[in-house]
């Protein structure tokens, strides 16, 4: 069913064929595409960069950074959060989507898990690097020794996030890899035909012996169910988790109730826009449009529509909740936030986040990919600025005006910055190459071809 | 204090101790003749022991070569010298005696355990202010300086009842750094070249053929020192001239009371017996050279706020130019140029004594200048007996004889103390007359004792210049510095923990200065280099017990013991005021506040950071932020706002200062209530000689030469100069207002952004973290309580009604203290923000220092800060002031955050910080409300791996880890004194020597922590809250007490007192806090004005 072997007859099985050739195409075509190599060049560079940067980071010291004792969390902490945030699209496509039977998901769904472990990775990155002593930061595992203090801190939200995104980040794993077994085993076996010996083991080792029997197919789908039933509260509760460095400090700014579901918005608006900031190029670059439709594209601007919008709530609403309360220090915050020094990030993120997303109600603005391609980049930035704002306006005036400060990045934190974002690309390059990058099984499965008759509404 | 009982037998005790840890060291040190060699180094005969004893300056130290750090032979090697140097400090005390013998430590000397610090009194002389101190001294090695509490002029204490308390200057706690600087002078120079003290004395004959027929010159630093006098009779006998100069002089305030009475007098008034103390252009609490008694008595009188009792609380008047602390604290100051001190006297001295004329002076025709003066003189008249008037050193001598002549008039509690050398020239005349004796050739031979006359005598002068003419020039200093370079001979001078000496308070108690450790880099005093000179080559010690006892003291182990000679204090003169006749008014002094952009008044300032340019190369100093500026490390000119927009110069703008015809640039620091149309030019930066710090090899790092501008003419303040800007924009690294001026506008920032005004946000904070109160709605008002976390819970309810209580207002179960609860009080009542906590905080703690560019990153280390906001108008700011250490909090934010536990509460309520756990992810910080947590953003203590830099290593207080890169650090109570006495009462308690039980309460005032014990007024109170006796408990139930930010339910275990403010009826009254202005620009908050 899978494969070739597949014995149904007539136009389905072209049809299941073709899918399975256009996107094996994408790794098996002799030479990749220029710009693919040029894209990669660029990535492997600011890769680069970043090691660079953390050389000198970790052999120095955080003041290289631009971190000072009154904003001493800055970028570090705004990366961290935005690349969580990133990867939070892709659990939301897989198990949320999976779970209500929104089956246009299946054509994006392999690439946004894709995106959600390497931007997780990147992610990850940060809480250990700005650490003062990063060699030490094993010291947040919990493990057995016999000083009794080594043990970790449970009431500290940073312990949270330990387990948040580690569980995160292994839940996503396990549900991607599960899925690409199937697919894998397509590879295996179109390698063999090839001829391609290495390659083939390697596929073969990965992909588990899979067969397709009905059996397999039967475990397959079980399993899956299940991990969608667990991954799904992942989707709430790591951003969730997230927010919680903040809302549980006391500082005002950070201090509000309304940051979990404010930042899980904003977190799948912003991994919306990465999914399409990397697929419209990529489907584009793979002429994988007949795959990844318009239609596709339609639904994932009208989240981001959605989400852009409660994020929007949430801005407003926090503005009200600093006047409502009468808390003068509240309220100083978010006027400071608005019209204080760092007004520009402010007017940035609401500007990216709340303004861009209304050209989503325009059906011409949907079918513009061009268009859309930038507003997504907007969006990026504009989430960017969102974790910006929070943390360094709140940060720079504080309680005390005596500590009231400013924050001005160094070249160090632009260079790990931009050094994640060539990992990722680089990452999400390679894997486009080497792995399938459309869940070929999942498209056939809910293409009408699989459906006897055509009827609709069946599922396998 | 256990070991000031420490006998000190200096003779004997300490040559046993020399002899017997001198003695390991050989022992430990087999040579390749042995027959055996422990490295190869030792085979090659490189081995630290096996070089010449020239190559190294120590015996053992670990400084002697620069090491490559990543030889992990080398790393070996280091940890032997570090063990090598765990010994030296006892053993180079006594190196003065030579160690000879080889035997075992059989019998631990006496009072002598290893691990335990102890206790010398000794002196310091800076200026001619003398500090009595008491020095704590570890294995040898002086760490820490506080004051000495038994002096009877320095000591004694604020509250009477209470335990004795010193309090220690801010100058006199840094020098301690000084002391273990590798950059202080090394070996003697000849011509600019390193030579040899053997050189020196080889060439003395000829020199000393020179001291007689008024061939030779001294030119000496400002000594009360009974030695120094004595050897300098034997010189101007011999017919060599003395001349004394200090660059920072009170000899106005002699020629004043020399014009008013007759003889060269020096005033010391009694601060604490007076209800009106006015401050003419002086800061009686940094600059005044009895500055530390005026804390203290200033406090005593401050404290009768009616809680306590006793009298009237005092009012403090200030008018100066340049904002001092003194002005800061004051009830009512009037911003007023300096050379308006004259036409002000005359106009105080006539509404009070009715005998001068009113001068003609438009300034006093002001409105607010009218008002200031008739009901300060009305006050004055009132108070008599009970009234005072200070005059700065800045004023001329015809103000101070005017003030002279009102204090008289008003019976002020003031004595007058006969000089010490009556004879001498006012310090400018003295260099004059030195400098043309120079010019004209008459001077063979100069002997330069101390000082750095070529970087700060005055430029008139060039004394450059006229030094080329002398034949034999000789300088004592303690570096290489500008003078150095230029004179025949330069010779090292030992530094005052370092050397014997004595000095006189400016009441006449005698006070000894004994070394702490023998000089590091070798080096003399200036009694015994004079007494080389006269051919005795006496040791310190002799020459100063040799005095000492031919004044009829024979008790030196008592005088060593108490660092001074009881009973000694001179006995006030009594004095006959002479008629004095008008003073004409110079055209400035006619004119008013406003003056044109030519007729500038320059007025210059001591620098509360390198005093006169001597602490230059003291990076705790120089990182020191001034107390109302919070500038550090450099010096500035400072202009008022207005001043500065009809100049049209800004806020960090270059501007170049001319004063007739010379000229300095450096930048511009637009002050809140500098008096209009006065510069303040701030003294002592700009060196070139003074080391790796403050500048080296002709170059500057720190600061603008001002002297440059400084002539006899003009030598505290000068009219007629004219300031022109354009040079540019120079960053003055500030600590606190990093956000306050707008960038290149003189303005204080209204707006932070585009559209909304934050000078109302923080008006309205300051009102709430710093609060005050009059005396006058104190006294009506009975049952005031300042506003505090009693909103929240209650001290006096029931146990049971507060934990209900708390289970609503915490997540969290409250912890419960059955013993010790450690906590601080903190009055801003008496505190006059002169630093020493600060000092104090980072010599105890081993606080690094990180330099200018990281402050402007905003990334300074000190422990505890003191907090300064402005209210009211720019032009005449109330100025409110907080000493922010960590607060101890009950409810830690920073603890609930830590993933690691690095930072967890003690069962005695301290937020303990360990080092080691520590992570270094700055949650901790991010939530603390208060801002006082401090990470280590980069390795600040890098530099001390340097081979040369190590010996600073010696300055570490051992008691307390020194932090590495990446880990948070704060204040902590000074855990290792709380712990020193637990441990201390523990131990006698089971040795029986006192009674208790072993964890119980401690005495009150057992435990002091290093701020504590540094602050002159006592505002700062650490103690046991569990004793309800403690005086913190008694601060902590006061009704002046409040939390800081209570409604965040931290629950602080430091507490303010409310600031009591005693303003005159009859005057503007202190800014309110008002929702809707009252800000930076709020005038009209400031009532009259």
């Amino acid at each position: 069913m899978a494969t070739e072997a597949s014995f149904e007859p007539g136009k389905a099985r072209e049809h299941f064929r073709a899918i399975t050739r256009d996107v094996s195409w994408v790794a098996e075509a002799p030479k990749p595409h220029k710009l693919w190599l040029a894209a990669l060049g660029i990535a492997v560079l600011a890769f680069g960069w970043g090691l660079v940067s953390i050389f000198h980071l970790v052999t120095t010291g955080i003041g290289v950074w631009g971190n000072s004792n009154t904003v001493d969390w800055a970028w570090d902490i705004t990366n961290f959060v935005w690349w969580i945030g990133i990867g939070h699209a892709g659990t939301l496509i897989s198990a949320v989507l999976y779970l209500t039977r929104q089956h246009w998901r299946v054509s994006i769904n392999r690439a946004a898990e894709a995106m959600t472990i390497f931007a997780v990775m990147c992610a990850g990155l940060f809480p250990l690097l700005h650490t003062g002593r990063p060699w030490f930061a094993w010291w947040m595992i919990p493990h057995p020794n016999d000083m009794g203090s080594m043990w970790p801190q449970f009431r500290s939200p940073l312990m949270w996030d330990v387990f948040a995104v580690s569980t995160y980040a292994t839940t996503s794993i396990l549900f991607w890899y599960m899925g690409l077994v199937p697919d894998l085993a397509t590879f295996r076996d179109r390698c063999a035909l090839q001829g391609k010996k290495v390659r083939s083991v390697i596929y073969g080792v990965l992909s588990l012996g899979w067969r397709g029997s009905a059996r397999h197919w039967h475990r397959y789908e079980r399993a899956y169910l299940i991990l969608a039933g667990l991954a799904t509260p992942l989707v709430f509760s790591v951003h969730s988790v997230v927010s919680f460095d903040f809302a549980t400090s006391q500082l005002p700014g950070w201090h509000t109730t309304i940051f979990p579901p404010y930042f899980v918005a904003g977190a799948i608006f912003s991994g919306f826009a990465m999914v399409l900031t990397l697929m419209l190029p990529l489907r584009y670059l793979f002429n994988l449009q007949h795959i990844i439709t318009q239609a596709h594209v339609h639904a994932m601007c009208r989240i981001m529509l959605a989400t852009g919008m409660m994020v929007g709530l949430a801005y407003g609403t926090e503005f009200f909740i600093a006047w409502y309360s009468g808390n003068a220090f509240e309220l100083f915050t978010f006027r400071s936030r608005a019209f204080g020094p760092f007004w520009w990030a402010y007017f940035a993120m609401v500007s990216c986040n709340v303004l861009v997303p209304q050209f989503f109600w325009s059906n011409w603005v949907r079918n513009n990919n061009v268009l859309i391609w930038i507003l997504c980049i907007f969006i990026n930035i504009g989430m960017w600025f969102e974790r910006f704002v929070i943390i360094a306006t709140s940060l720079s005036r504080s309680f005390l005006p005596s500590a009231w400060s400013y924050y001005h990045p160094t070249k160090w934190d632009v260079g790990l910055f931009v050094g994640t974002i060539g990992l990722f690309s680089m990452l999400f390059l390679l894997f486009f190459r080497f792995v399938p990058v459309i869940a070929m099984s999942e498209v056939k499965g809910a293409s009408p071809e699989a459906h006897a008759g055509g009827k609709e509404g069946g599922h396998h | 204090m256990s070991a000031k009982e420490h006998d000190h037998d200096h003779d004997h005790d300490h040559d046993a101790v020399g002899e017997n840890y001198d003695v390991a060291r050989p022992a430990m040190a087999p040579t390749p003749e042995h027959g055996y060699w422990k490295s190869l180094k030792e085979l090659d005969g490189k081995a630290p022991w096996q070089l010449a004893p020239s190559d190294k300056e120590f015996a053992e130290g670990g400084d002697e070569a620069p090491v490559d750090p990543l030889s992990r032979r080398n790393f070996f090697h280091l940890m032997g010298a570090s063990m090598g140097l765990a010994g030296l400090g006892v053993a180079s005390g006594c190196r003065r005696y030579e160690a000879e013998e080889i035997v075992p430590l059989s019998r631990r000397p006496e009072n002598q355990t290893p691990g335990q610090s102890l206790q010398y009194a000794t002196t310091y002389e800076m200026g001619g202010a003398v500090h009595p101190l008491v020095v704590t001294s570890f294995e040898g090695r002086p760490i820490h300086i506080d004051g000495n509490p038994d002096h009877p002029f320095a000591g004694g204490g604020v509250v009477p009842g209470t335990k004795k308390h010193g309090g220690a200057h801010i100058f006199a706690q840094a020098a301690i750094l000084n002391c273990y600087d590798p950059d202080r002078a090394t070996s003697p120079l000849n011509s600019g070249k390193g030579s040899s003290i053997e050189a020196f004395k080889a060439g003395l004959a000829e020199i000393k053929a020179t001291l007689s027929g008024g061939r030779a010159r001294v030119l000496a630093e400002a000594s009360s020192s009974l030695t120094i006098q004595a050897l300098r009779r034997r010189l101007e006998q011999g017919g060599v001239p003395w001349h004394e100069y200090e660059p920072i002089s009170w000899d106005n305030e002699r020629e004043g009371l020399r014009a008013a009475f007759g003889r060269p007098l020096r005033s010391l008034a009694h601060l604490d017996r007076a209800e009106t103390i006015v401050a003419l252009d002086c800061d009686l609490f940094v600059e005044h050279p009895a500055s530390m008694k005026y804390s203290r008595d200033w406090a005593r009188s401050r404290r009768k706020d009616g809680s306590l009792g006793v009298g009237k609380m005092n009012r403090l008047w200030a008018a100066e130019s340049v904002m001092s602390n003194t002005g800061a604290l004051a009830d009512h100051r009037l911003p007023m140029r300096s050379e308006l001190g004259l036409p002000f006297a005359q106009a105080l001295d006539a509404a009070i004594t009715g005998t001068g004329a009113m001068p003609n002076s438009e300034f006093l025709k002001e409105a607010k200048v009218v008002q200031y003066v008739t009901v300060l003189a009305e006050e004055l008249k009132a108070n008599t007996g009970r009234a005072v008037v200070v005059c700065g050193r800045r004023q001329p001598p015809q103000v101070h004889a005017l003030v002279a002549k009102i204090n008289q008039a008003i019976q002020a509690p003031v004595d007058y103390i006969e000089d010490f050398e009556p004879t001498r020239l006012h310090h400018v005349e003295s260099m004059r007359q030195l400098v043309a004796e120079m010019q004209a050739s008459r001077v063979e031979t100069l002997i330069i004792l101390g000082g750095n006359p070529v970087f700060d005598a005055p430029a008139d002068l060039d004394f450059a210049a006229a030094l080329t003419k002398v034949k034999t020039s000789i300088h004592l200093g303690d570096y290489a510095d500008e003078t150095s370079q230029k004179t025949t001979w330069h010779i090292p001078k030992a530094h005052y923990l370092e050397s014997w000496g004595d000095a006189r308070t400016p009441d006449g108690t005698i006070c000894l200065q004994q070394p702490l450790i023998q000089p590091i880099h070798g080096g003399l005093s200036s009694a015994e280099l004079l007494s080389l000179m006269l051919g005795d080559e006496l040791g310190g010690e002799q020459l100063v017990s040799s005095t000492l006892r031919g004044l009829g003291h024979p008790d030196w182990k008592r005088y060593l013991h108490d660092g001074h000679i009881a009973n000694t204090a001179a006995q006030p003169a009594t004095v006959q005021l002479n008629p004095m006749s008008p003073f004409a008014l110079t055209p400035g002094q006619q004119a008013g506040s406003k003056r044109g952009k030519n007729e500038l008044e320059v007025v210059f300032h001591f620098s509360g950071a390198t005093y006169d340019g001597r602490f230059a190369n003291n990076a705790w100093m120089q990182e020191i932020p001034d107390f109302l500026t919070k500038v550090t490390w450099d010096n500035y000119a400072l202009v008022s706002p207005e001043t500065a927009q009809a100049l049209g110069v800004a806020n960090n703008e270059m501007i170049t200062v001319k004063v007739g015809d010379r000229k300095v640039s450096l930048p511009c620091y637009t002050m809140p209530g500098q008096a209009k149309y006065s510069i303040g030019l701030v003294l002592g930066g700009g060196r070139t000689r003074a080391g790796k710090v403050g500048g080296e090899n002709g170059k500057t790092n720190v600061g603008w030469n001002t002297y440059a501008v400084r002539s006899t003419g003009g030598f505290d303040m000068v009219s007629n100069c004219s300031v022109t800007g354009g040079g540019g924009t120079y960053e003055l690294a500030n600590v606190q207002d990093h956000w306050n001026f707008k960038k290149g506008s003189n303005k204080l920032m209204k707006n932070d952004g585009p559209g909304f005004r934050f000078d109302f946000e923080v008006n309205r904070r300051s009102h709430e973290l710093v609060e005050e109160i009059t005396t006058d709605e104190l006294d009506a008002d009975r049952t005031w309580k300042a506003e505090s976390e009693h909103e929240f819970w209650d001290d006096t309810a029931d146990a049971s009604a507060n934990k209900q209580r708390a289970r609503h207002l915490s997540l969290f179960e409250e912890k419960e203290y059955t013993g010790h609860k450690w906590a601080m009080a903190i009055d801003l009542n008496t505190c006059t923000g002169c630093n020493a906590c600060m000092i104090a905080c980072q010599s105890e703690n081993n606080v690094p220092v990180v330099g200018r560019k990281e402050v402007l990153n905003n990334r300074e280390m000190h422990w505890i800060r003191i907090d300064r906001y402005f209210q009211g108008s720019v032009e005449d700011p109330h100025v409110v002031a907080q000493p922010l250490p960590c607060q101890q909090c009950e409810n830690a934010p920073c603890e609930q955050v830590c993933p690691v536990g690095a930072t967890s509460h003690s069962d005695e309520g301290l937020n303990d910080m360990a080092y080691n756990r520590c992570i270094g992810t700055r949650y901790c910080a991010n939530n603390c409300p208060y801002r006082v947590r401090r990470f280590n953003f980069l390795d600040w203590n890098k530099e001390y791996r340097d081979a040369r830099q190590k010996v600073r290593q010696l300055l570490f207080n051992p008691e307390v880890t020194v932090r590495m890169r990446g880990v948070m650090e704060k204040c902590t109570f000074c855990v290792q004194r709380i712990q020193n006495g637990k441990i201390k009462a523990k131990a006698e308690i089971r040795s029986g020597k006192r009674s208790g039980s072993v964890g119980g309460p401690l005495p009150d005032g057992e435990i002091e922590s290093a701020c504590q014990m540094a602050c002159p007024t006592e505002a700062i109170v650490f103690g046991d809250l569990s004793d309800d006796n403690s005086r913190v408990a008694a601060l902590h139930r006061d009704r002046r007490s409040y939390a800081l930010l209570p409604e965040l339910y931290t629950k602080p275990r430091n507490k303010y007192l409310t600031r009591i403010l005693n303003p005159n009826p009859k005057m503007p009254q202190p800014p309110k806090e008002d929702a809707h202005g009252g800000g930076h620009a709020g005038a009209e908050s400031k009532g009259g004005h």
